[in-house]
């Protein structure tokens, strides 16, 4: 004969084991979700054809000056390794683009920058950009990451670019 | 061998890691040419290899260790019988049995653990830069530097010809 105790603790360890892995699992997809989230994954819906893309051109000097207010986040960003002190926002516009389609800006310098947003990855955005006659660069970027770009000499400081995907 | 007086300051950030990444190129292109500064470096660091050597000695138990450790105590605690009626003690051990009694307690402590190395999993846990936002970069004759990118934001930098007002003084 089996002790009545016994048998319960028979049973103990599968209800517990059970417990657990519905917590893990949970924690697991808990910890899942955030993470694709970060990565820019695309939504749930499948990746749209269009996307934005906010362009902002800046003029930044290491000359004493005002910092333009619309400009603190480029300059948190930019605080760390360079030393300028005057930010101007020159120009700021959304882009909205098929995937495939060239958009253009012109900047202050007379030349010319151009976005072409290609298609959403798993990982965000990819996307060529060209600044005449400087850079041309292939990106692939996370949706609202900042890529800030310090494309020229100009009035004696330095054009800075940036370009933010919003899908 | 001793380090260049205005490159002191950079050297021990960039030892602590708190130097910025265009800092850390500039100094780094410096200690290639500059043995005075490299061997201060190494000498910095010599000191820290030594202080984490003597801080690794130092074990740190585990949560798991731990609880492995008390749940037989407890256990065995329980097998002796009651304390003394009336005691802070021989409420706990009432406690204790009758969870005992649904064999629980083993399951809480390591559902407790799971919790608690997810908890802080979930709550520590950095959030990682993305890889590889720059995929390619021609600089069509340009020198183009390319920071690390943190959480927010990547920067590329295309550097004007001779420096000047256009990019960052030195350090």
């Amino acid at each position: 004969m089996i002790p009545r105790r016994s048998s319960a603790a028979g049973r103990a360890p599968l209800r517990s084991r059970g417990a657990a892995a519905l917590l893990l699992a949970g924690l697991l997809a808990a910890a899942a979700a955030p993470a694709q989230e970060a990565a820019g994954g695309p939504p749930r819906d499948g990746p749209p054809a269009r996307v934005a893309l906010e362009i902002g051109v800046h003029h930044v000097s290491q000359r004493p000056g005002p910092v333009d207010p619309a400009a603190e986040a480029l300059v948190q960003k930019l605080r760390e390794d360079f030393r300028y002190q005057s930010v101007r926002v020159l120009d700021r516009r959304r882009l909205d683009l098929a995937l495939g389609e060239t958009g253009t800006v012109d900047l202050p310098s007379g030349r010319r920058l151009k976005v072409k947003p290609r298609r959403i990855g798993e990982n965000g955005l990819f996307m060529r950009v060209e600044i005449e006659g400087r850079l041309r660069t292939s990106l692939q970027v996370p949706n609202h990451h900042q890529v800030v770009i310090g494309a020229e000499r100009h009035e004696e400081g330095k054009l800075v670019v940036t370009l933010e995907p919003d899908y | 061998m001793i380090a260049c007086p205005q490159r002191v300051a950079a050297l021990h950030a960039h030892h602590d890691g708190e130097l910025g990444a265009f800092s850390r190129w500039r100094l780094e292109r410096h200690l290639a040419t500059c043995p005075g500064c490299r061997a201060s470096l190494a000498a910095l660091e010599a000191i820290g290899d030594a202080a984490r050597a003597q801080a690794d000695a130092i074990a740190s138990p585990d949560l798991w260790d731990l609880l492995a450790v008390r749940l037989p105590e407890l256990d065995a605690a329980i097998d002796a019988g009651p304390p003394a009626r009336g005691t802070r003690a021989a409420r706990l051990w009432a406690g204790l049995a009758g969870l005992r009694g649904r064999q629980l307690m083993k399951p809480i402590g390591v559902a407790a653990a799971v919790a608690a190395v997810a908890a802080g999993f979930l709550l520590l846990r950095p959030v990682a830069p993305p890889d590889h936002v720059v995929r390619a970069v021609d600089g069509e004759g340009h020198v183009v530097m390319v920071l690390p990118s943190d959480r927010d934001a990547t920067i590329i930098w295309v550097m004007d010809d001779g420096g000047g007002s256009g990019d960052p003084a030195p350090l």
